[in-house]
């Protein structure tokens, strides 16, 4: 007992010196400066060289640099629409946007909770900032001639779309065509969420509809 | 490294007690983060938009994960008024319950624990033990010095319970250095850097991807790239709560300010009170802490309130409020 009390006084002075136990000492600091370089340098490539397309945003997130800023791609905006109109990016485009929340109008389209904004109210960052449907815009959208069944020599489509627009955007010019007021559209996605031209199941070449929301610069 | 040591000094006291409350508490315990995970996935498919451990709450209520909040302070190098005062929430938190989600609610030391093999989890045991060893070398050092006039002759330390309080603040390791990376980073590259990486919230988004494809038939790269991401961290970075993740740095830097939750050493229980250098608490510890005397490797703001040590104590002498201190000791 006395002897065992004696070895670990002598060993004391160095275990203090040690200080740190395993693995919680110099190695640590260095793991955590490789881990913090990492960090910088992942940031900057994705940021360089990373092909960051551009993708439309859920209401508010509009302003490019606030929301690559502010969103932590947490998920609530997803969670939160009530119509399903928001989905995640994808690794494919680039890791830089994975996680990042996109506008589905597969899955649904933007009614703008009737003002609310559910997820404008759910993101808890301030990555989505308010947003005016008479002025601010989530997209445009545009009608592809190739797919939208007005445009074809027959014309047959009872064209859904002019009556989903809650906006009073889109309607027939003289000869029968689909036109977009661009004043008025805010790329809410109805038309698009609507349309019958390669809807799901429909395996077009293309795969795109009729009308489309694509990204829009003011 | 690691040199095979046994605790000489602990081995005099069995580290076996009977099943008790306190380890009734502790087996709990393990199953919290798995029950908070599931119920967070059932949010999520139900629809009702509770979120994710990044931020989790319903409508505009939501607690943030506060380092998320800081990088996207950071990042978009705007003052966001909701963000700091989540933050505020998130440090009040803290100062209550100290880094306690480490232990009940993040998912990735039950995952750690499942991914690592047999060999390194008693690597792990071995590296408590020596931690504890350091404990009763430190312990002996201390009581064979009068230099504080606190204790009597003869007597060895207890914690800074008895109003004593020295307070030990946390050290500076590598998670410390990872925390500044990860703001230098979302400042520079202007996006929150680390969240792309953060194994946490990866977890969720794999959970996520996989019901995109089962419930929106999406099937993306990201189910395989996620899960292998989690892995590479968790397997190429070892000890990454220990050593890398800024999450654990930053609550860190509050629990140094926390005392309500601590554990707390009842002095008339604890085998220590007559010199007996028990270091039964120090070895069950995951965190390397002495609870007993704050002598370990880390300091007691490390604390994670897992209850390992209470559960441990051959003389039931931890509590973690003061309501379970005997009388005279509150």
């Amino acid at each position: 007992m006395e002897k065992r009390e004696e070895r670990t006084a002598a060993e004391a002075p160095k275990a203090a010196e040690a200080g740190q136990g395993p693995g919680l000492s110099r190695r640590s600091l260095i793991g955590g400066a490789v881990m913090a370089a990492g960090l910088v340098a992942f940031g900057g490539a994705t940021v360089a060289f990373g092909d960051e397309t551009e993708q439309l945003r859920p209401p508010g997130g509009q302003d490019a640099d606030r929301f690559w800023g502010a969103c932590i791609r947490c998920d609530r905006c997803r969670a939160a629409c009530p119509l399903a109109a928001i989905g995640v990016e994808g690794l494919t485009p680039g890791i830089i946007g994975a996680r990042l929340p996109i506008m589905d109008f597969r899955e649904g389209y933007c009614d703008m909770c009737d003002g609310a904004f559910r997820c404008i109210a759910a993101c808890p960052t301030g990555a989505l900032t308010a947003f005016d449907p008479y002025v601010d815009k989530i997209g445009m959208a545009v009608v592809d001639e190739a797919e939208c069944q007005l445009y074809g020599i027959s014309g047959t489509c009872n064209a859904p779309c002019i009556d989903a627009c809650e906006w009073d955007a889109l309607s027939l010019d003289e000869n029968g065509r689909l036109v977009v007021d661009e004043k008025r559209c805010n790329g809410c996605g109805a038309c698009e969420y609507v349309c019958p031209t390669s809807a799901y199941r429909n395996y077009d070449a293309s795969n795109k509809r009729g009308i489309n929301v694509e990204v829009w610069h003011g | 490294m690691a040199k095979s040591t046994t605790p000489e000094n602990g081995a005099e006291v069995s580290a076996q007690p009977e099943e008790g409350r306190r380890s009734k508490v502790s087996r709990v315990r393990r199953y919290v983060p798995g029950i908070v995970f599931a119920l967070l996935i059932i949010g999520l498919v139900a629809g009702i938009g509770s979120g994710t451990l990044c931020s989790v709450g319903y409508e505009s209520i939501a607690a943030v994960c506060p380092l998320g909040a800081l990088e996207s302070l950071f990042g978009a190098g705007a003052f966001v008024a909701r963000a700091v005062i989540i933050l505020a929430v998130a440090a009040a938190a803290v100062l209550l319950v100290g880094k306690a989600f480490c232990s009940w609610v993040c998912p990735i030391p039950p995952l750690d624990r499942f991914l690592s093999g047999k060999k390194r989890r008693e690597a792990d045991k071995a590296a408590r033990i020596e931690a504890a060893h350091h404990v009763s070398g430190r312990l002996a050092a201390c009581a064979g010095c009068a230099g504080c006039g606190e204790k009597k002759p003869g007597e060895t330390p207890l914690a800074p319970a008895d109003g004593t309080d020295k307070r030990r603040f946390a050290k500076v390791d590598g998670r410390h250095v990872a925390l500044g990376g990860s703001l230098v980073s979302a400042a520079i590259c202007g996006f929150p850097v680390f969240c792309l990486i953060c194994p946490v919230g990866l977890t969720f988004a794999t959970a996520i991807a996989l019901y995109r494809l089962v419930g929106f038939n999406e099937p993306t790269l990201d189910l395989i790239v996620f899960p292998l991401i989690i892995v590479a961290e968790l397997t190429l970075l070892r000890k990454w709560c220990h050593r890398f993740c800024p999450i654990s740095a930053l609550m860190g830097l509050v629990a140094n300010f926390n005392k309500a939750t601590r554990p707390k050493i009842d002095p008339d229980l604890c085998l220590r009170k007559d010199g007996t250098p028990c270091t039964v608490c120090a070895a069950a510890c995951p965190e390397f802490i002495d609870p007993a005397g704050d002598l370990g490797d880390r300091a007691l703001a490390e604390c994670t309130r897992c209850g390992q040590c209470a559960a441990a104590c051959p003389a039931d002498a931890i509590r973690f409020t003061k309501k379970g201190l005997t009388r005279g000791n509150r």
